[in-house]
């Protein structure tokens, strides 16, 4: 895990969260870096939604603690929840005014919001899910935050307006140094935004790497034969004329033991062998 | 956000104008279908009040409707605020505005000038309006159904006050020597001494402290964690509070004075205390009754004896017993069934002493009939059908060489008489009267809502003998007469009438038993007072003004003659602080006399001179 980053944005320690009697969130213990792009994914209930909102103060923990650094206030972090809640009685007008007074905002950036070609006395509750992430993102981008939290919204973007979003993303990084913790299991468009990727199991992480580092670990090989036991195969598909088997972790020497290819492959295929896995794993 | 909590509280106080009035039009509306005439001011300030009463419950209970309605709730909690800060921005705009609609409500009352036009006096009202808007504050956090968190917020408020009255409950019984449920709880009169208010008030810091405290754990779900914390200092700290306040209100009290009173043929006073032993005051001295507590608003005098209802020691189970007035002794003379109550009048009719034995929830009640030689009972089964009201006996006479016992029961005016003969056979014949009918010098007297009939009741029903037309609302109890029903055939009644919707102003009415003749007794002003007959047969007409209005109070007692009233005592009435206090002060009146307490101190006249007599002790 990537619990030694220096002078961290966010640190949490030892953070534990149950809902009624079921443990979401066990013994969490993760430093993020100024100015960094995390993802996390994970099974449908591993709590990674829950470790959002704790980290956005909708959640309150049962024990640990989740400290910012100190010269980050609460008005520079953001949350988007999949939910995309606000309130949605407001227009769209009334909504900015409210947000900019809460967070002290002098002047809005509403250039997103052109792009998107709304009325401004439109209702919150009349926007399409699109508009909605695209109109949150430019409340949140006003406030020039300094952590942003984006839960899994991505997917129930349709293209344009993804793309929007994403460029938003990127010119907040670089004109922040934002320091971005994102949920996604839409992989493959976010491109390569992400510098780091955590991944969650019912409750704590299995994995916390650089993007880089993970890409060099994680290998596939695509063979007819029957792979023998030597190789720490993540997870393995099989079908009637070949098998595909993921290698982690992939060393370097493992081709020369071998006459088999080990094959790069991208972030989104990495992730989905991680929770395959989980499922194997659980199948067995 | 201030600007938003209160542009919604707005929002919400604007819906108690139309709510009142909507409510005030409604009661208009039901008091035209039942002919009740009420003013305006009559109508539009209870209703107030209520609303007062439901908008503090729903602003504390839609602290965070408007966030949980409108999908906001996990944005309200991303924003820069501590709970505690978030919860003060909730609660500041809806404090103000409870203050300020409760300033209107005072303001509009004060310019109005009619306390009378209230149904709960403004303390209580005050402290309603904090306990529900506080109660409504903890049930808006679990933010569950909103028509079950304001049921479930209107029972807390209730358990709240019967906790509250429990306190009082605890520390009279700890003081008192007397059976549990004779015990008054000061609360459930809605009278609030200084020390009340403040228990009341340290009770639901108790809730406020606790709240404040759970709310910092107030997050997204609906938290068991906040309801665990809340309830980790509530419990405690409302046992304590009231363990102190149990403490502190058995040091500070004196029991009360109060109690029934009853003055004898033979001048003696009795006194069954609430808070103690019951006592029996002659002129000079007082002795104490222990273990009983005869019943003496139900209670008859027959010739050296009085006879009532009585619990014993610390039972719960009733007595009939009869007192000897000469010597006090006590002696038994039926003990009812344990789950029998005894709370109605006591007959008396030849050798006969008669009562009704009622069960709680049950139809059926036994009429007791008691022979006072022998000691020796018979028990009739009167089927009421109606078990919220209980049958009393109205009459007693002789048919056909056997005795009779009339008894009467109601419910939502539907009357009904049984005729029960001593052998046990009865009848029943069902009646419309407004009232308990009468039974006079072998007729019935009903009291119908267009006219007064007299007749007979046999088995066949109604036998109508002279119908007087009148329209009122003639108020005539048989209390008035004497429940020795061995009477001698009674000349004339009078009558009290409310008919211009003014519980404080009566018409008076004269009923002659032999010419039937009825005429409003005119030389009577319209002021608030009763009639009684005294034992000689003399009727006695007892003024006594409303006292909140009156700048002159004075008791004025007229003997009639002939129907005409002659003013034969006035009592000054003291004034208390600069009026009359109108609940310390009270006459009692009796066949035998009056027993009058003025400021504090009681005083004796007897009939028919209406002479003071001086009891030495009586207090």
């Amino acid at each position: 895990m990537n619990n030694t980053t220096d002078n961290p944005i966010l640190s949490i320690n030892d953070l534990c969260f149950q809902a009624g009697k079921k443990k979401i969130l066990d013994h969490i213990d993760i430093r993020f870096k100024r100015g960094e792009t995390v993802l996390i994914a994970g099974i449908n209930g591993a709590g990674k939604s829950s470790l959002l909102r704790c980290i956005a103060g909708v959640y309150l923990p049962d024990s640990g603690n989740i400290t910012f650094d100190k010269n980050v206030s609460k008005k520079k972090i953001g949350f988007i929840s999949d939910k995309m809640s606000l309130f949605e009685n407001y227009t769209l007008e009334e909504g900015i005014r409210f947000h900019c007074r809460v967070y002290g905002i002098e002047n809005f950036d509403d250039s997103l919001l052109k792009r998107l070609n709304i009325k401004m006395t439109q209702k919150i509750k009349d926007l399409s899910n699109g508009e909605r992430a695209i109109y949150h993102l430019s409340l949140l981008i006003s406030q020039k935050p300094e952590i942003l939290l984006i839960d899994e919204i991505i997917h129930i973007i349709d293209p344009y307006l993804r793309e929007l979003f994403l460029e938003s993303l990127i010119e907040l990084i670089e004109e922040y140094n934002t320091t971005i913790i994102m949920i996604n299991h839409t992989f493959s468009e976010m491109g390569r935004l992400p510098e780091r990727v955590m991944i969650m199991e019912t409750g704590s992480f299995i994995l916390d790497e650089k993007v880089e580092a993970l890409t060099d670990k994680v290998k596939k090989i695509v063979t007819d034969k029957e792979l023998d036991g030597s190789f720490p195969v993540l997870f393995e598909k099989r079908s009637p004329v070949y098998n595909e088997y993921y290698i982690y972790p992939y060393k370097k020497g493992m081709e020369s033991k071998s006459n088999f290819e080990f094959q790069d492959i991208e972030l989104s295929e990495i992730i989905k062998s991680f929770i395959g896995g989980y499922y194997a794993k659980k199948r067995n | 956000m201030l600007r938003k909590e209160t542009n919604e509280v707005l929002k919400q106080s604007m819906l108690l104008a139309p709510g009142v009035l909507a409510g005030t039009f409604l009661t208009w509306i039901g008091a035209s279908i039942a002919k009740v005439d009420l003013s305006f001011g009559e109508m539009f300030f209870p209703i107030f009040q209520v609303g007062l009463l439901f908008m503090a419950l729903f602003m504390g209970i839609s602290l965070f409707m408007s966030e949980t309605k409108n999908g906001g709730m996990e944005y309200l909690l991303t924003l820069p605020y501590t709970r505690l800060r978030l919860l003060w921005i909730k609660l500041f705009p809806r404090i103000v505005a409870l203050i300020a609609l409760f300033l209107i409500y005072y303001l509009a009352l004060g310019a109005v000038g009619n306390n009378d036009m209230l149904i709960l006096p403004v303390t209580f009202l005050l402290f309603s309006y904090i306990s529900l808007f506080a109660i409504g504050i903890s049930f808006s956090s679990f933010r569950g159904n909103l028509i079950l968190s304001v049921l479930l917020a209107i029972v807390t408020f209730f358990v709240f006050l019967y906790g509250e009255g429990l306190v009082f409950w605890i520390a009279y019984m700890l003081k008192s020597d007397l059976m549990e449920f004779t015990v008054r709880l000061p609360f459930s009169s809605l009278g609030f001494p200084w020390y009340s208010l403040i228990i009341a008030l340290a009770m639901l810091s108790t809730l406020i402290i606790s709240y404040l405290y759970a709310f910092k754990t107030f997050d997204l779900k609906i938290s068991r964690k906040l309801i665990k914390k809340f309830m980790k200092v509530f419990i405690p700290s409302v046992l304590v509070v009231m363990s102190l306040s149990v403490a502190g209100i058995y040091m500070i009290i004196d029991l009360p004075n109060g109690g029934m009173y009853f003055l004898t043929k033979g001048n003696l006073v009795l006194k069954d205390n609430y808070y103690s032993s019951m006592k029996v005051y002659d002129r000079d001295s007082e002795r104490e009754i222990k273990y009983y507590d005869l019943n003496l608003f139900h209670c008859v005098e027959k010739d050296n004896y009085i006879y009532a209802s009585s619990g014993y020691k610390n039972t719960r189970i009733f007595h009939i017993v009869r007192m000897n007035t000469t010597n006090l002794d006590i002696d038994v003379l039926y003990t009812a069934e344990p789950k029998a109550w005894i709370f109605s009048q006591i007959s008396v009719y030849k050798g006969t002493l008669a009562f009704i034995e009622y069960f709680r929830g049950e139809s059926v009640s036994n009429l007791v009939l008691l022979n006072l030689e022998t000691k020796k009972y018979k028990k009739i089964n009167i089927t009421s059908g109606f078990n919220l009201d209980h049958p009393e006996i109205f009459g007693a006479g002789t048919l056909e060489n056997q005795n009779f016992w009339a008894v009467y029961s109601t419910h939502r005016r539907l009357g009904k008489v049984v005729i029960a003969k001593e052998d046990g056979t009865q009848y029943e014949v069902k009646l419309d009267s407004l009232n308990v009918p009468l039974y006079v010098n072998g007729m019935f007297i009903l009291f119908k809502a267009e006219a007064i009939e007299i007749g007979n009741i046999t088995e066949t029903g109604f036998q109508l003998v002279k119908q007087i037309s009148f329209k009122g609302r003639l108020m005539l109890y048989r209390s008035l007469f004497n429940w020795d029903m061995n009477q001698p055939p009674v000349k004339e009644i009078f009558l009290n009438s409310m008919e211009s919707g003014d519980p404080w102003e009566r018409k008076k009415y004269r009923l002659d038993l032999q010419t039937y003749d009825f005429h409003e007794i005119k030389d009577l002003s319209n002021t608030y007072g009763y009639f009684k007959k005294s034992i000689d047969g003399t009727w006695f007409y007892i003024e006594v003004p409303f006292v909140r209005d009156s700048k002159n109070p004075t008791i004025s007692i007229y003997k009639m003659n002939e129907g005409k009233p002659m003013l034969v005592k006035k009592i000054d009435m003291l004034y208390k602080d600069g009026k009359w206090d109108a609940y310390s002060d009270w006459v009692h009146e009796f066949e035998t006399g009056l027993i009058v307490k003025n400021n504090g101190k009681l005083h004796v006249y007897r009939f028919p001179d209406l002479n003071e007599i001086e009891f030495k002790e009586l207090e």
